[in-house]
């Protein structure tokens, strides 16, 4: 085993230019899972009927299934179905795909943190007439977000992550370029180790930013 | 006191599961191994190759291996996982070759010794039998084209048609490329001619061949470049060309490929 750095850092230079699409499928992704999963969690923590049953089920069944799986009955299984999906891109099935069931985590991320806003404080708005749409706007949800931000983080790095699963779809991301290149001259091990380190550069960038935005949060406490 | 049975059950079950992962690598173990064995590994997803049929592995390239060990005295121990990490098993040292269509490029010939080459494959356009605008290579100029990672297509089009300016879509796996073409999502679908022969046959897929086959590349067993992989290659080399010259590899290509696959078409 002979580990050519050199090969190493051209495969560098050679996937860096793939990390905005790896980066835009993780970031669209993570706000359409941000918003429906907020839906999800404020739909079981109102206890909505009827509503309420059907995210259970969407729950179980997004968290349960395989990614890969997922992304496969989406893009490939669709059309079958309904022709009109066969029009539909890679891109957007991945950020569907991916979206669909990063809302079902953060669902429960998020009811995590409304949770963790104690019942008291919502009695104590409504003591001193605050309407309880104004309460939960401006009282209980910024809390609720503060406390799940450690656990959005986490599932946003998974995001970042999952994305290279798009190869699948033909949709060459970062990894799947290293893949390509590394396929020609079987120097899987370099172009891998490249992979790593871009990875590990994008997650410390981004748990630079969570912390600035912890700490913005936290400004009136 | 719930939480105290809870962990309880937890411990006594992780325990159970290491006295029972114990005994199993014990017993491998204890048992007596007097023949020779070659470790190998294969995809066990790619028809007409390497595939599992009924359970069991088989396929041309396991086939013509398992024979030649076989004749050589060897018993082979497959392992089965995903091309890039049947390369990463092979580097490791932990299989001795791979039985999976590894076409001989220089870069690769820079890393390891291959053997006699068992597999000529031509490239090949397939397009969508509905699709009449596409029936010959001229046609798909400036269209989109489904490829395979790992046969590098991209560069192998370009020096067929360097003036074509054929798009290609490479994915992670065949499944991919196919099911885009089924459903008509590109224009058509390049990969090793006889690879392309068969799977349509088997899998009885809505596409037809278009134009002939071009840039042909031979295949063969890679080994590590160290003191027992030149052992390996050679002996399987001399192997392979003995049952090349007796008719067995034909009769084997025959089987798979409904063709004989194992002459360059090229000469």
């Amino acid at each position: 085993m002979t580990f050519d750095i050199k090969y190493m850092l051209d495969v560098l230079k050679e996937i860096i230019p793939y990390t905005p699409i790896t980066l835009f499928l993780a970031i669209a992704s993570m706000l359409l899972a941000g918003i429906l999963g907020l839906g999800i969690a404020l739909v079981k923590q109102f206890q909505i009927p009827v509503l309420k049953q059907m995210v259970a089920v969407y729950v179980s069944f997004f968290r349960s299934i395989p990614t890969i799986v997922e992304l496969f009955l989406i893009y490939y299984g669709l059309p079958q179905v309904f022709p009109v999906f066969s029009k539909m891109e890679a891109l957007s099935a991945t950020i569907l795909g991916l979206s669909l069931k990063n809302a079902a985590y953060l669902s429960e991320i998020f009811r995590a943190g409304l949770l963790s806003v104690d019942d008291g404080q919502m009695e104590a708005c409504i003591g001193v007439g605050i309407s309880k749409l104004y309460a939960y706007q401006h009282i209980i949800l910024p809390q609720a977000l503060q406390n799940a931000l450690p656990g959005m983080s986490n599932t946003f790095i998974s995001v970042i992550k999952e994305s290279s699963l798009a190869f699948t779809l033909g949709l060459v991301d970062l990894f799947a370029q290293a893949k390509l290149i590394a396929s020609d001259s079987f120097r899987f091990f370099e172009a891998y180790l490249a992979v790593a380190v871009i990875f590990w550069a994008l997650v410390v960038i981004m748990t630079l930013f969570q912390q600035r935005l912890e700490t913005y949060m936290q400004r009136y406490r | 006191m719930k939480i105290n049975k809870v962990l309880g059950t937890l411990v006594t079950v992780i325990l159970a599961a290491g006295l029972i992962a114990g005994c199993g690598s014990s017993e491998k173990k204890a048992a007596p191994s007097p023949e020779k064995v070659i470790r190998a590994g294969c995809t066990g997803v790619s028809y007409p190759d390497s595939f599992k049929e009924n359970g069991k592995l088989t396929g041309y390239d396991v086939e013509i291996l398992e024979l030649a060990a076989k004749n050589l005295g060897y018993k082979v121990e497959w392992v089965n996982t995903d091309f890039a990490g049947l390369i990463g098993q092979l580097d490791a040292g932990k299989i001795d070759t791979i039985a999976n269509n590894v076409s001989i490029t220089p870069p690769r010939k820079e890393k390891y010794y291959f053997s006699e080459p068992f597999l000529y494959e031509g490239t090949q356009f397939v397009a969508h039998k509905d699709n009449n605008e596409i029936n010959k290579v001229e046609d798909l100029f400036g269209k989109t084209v489904a490829g395979v990672a790992g046969s590098n297509h991209l560069k192998v089009v370009e020096q067929a048609y360097p003036n074509g300016n054929i798009k290609i879509r490479t994915y992670e796996n065949r499944d991919g490329a196919m099911n885009d073409l089924i459903n008509k999502r590109v224009d058509g679908y390049v990969n090793a001619r006889n690879v392309l022969v068969a799977t349509i046959k088997k899998a009885n897929l809505p596409f037809k061949l278009v134009g002939d086959l071009f840039v042909i590349r031979p295949s063969a067993y890679p080994f590590l470049k160290n003191e027992k992989g030149k052992k390996l290659n050679d002996e399987f080399t001399k192997e392979i060309q003995r049952l090349r010259k007796d008719g067995t590899m034909k009769k084997i290509s025959e089987k798979y490929y409904g063709t004989d696959v194992s002459v360059n078409p090229g000469k």
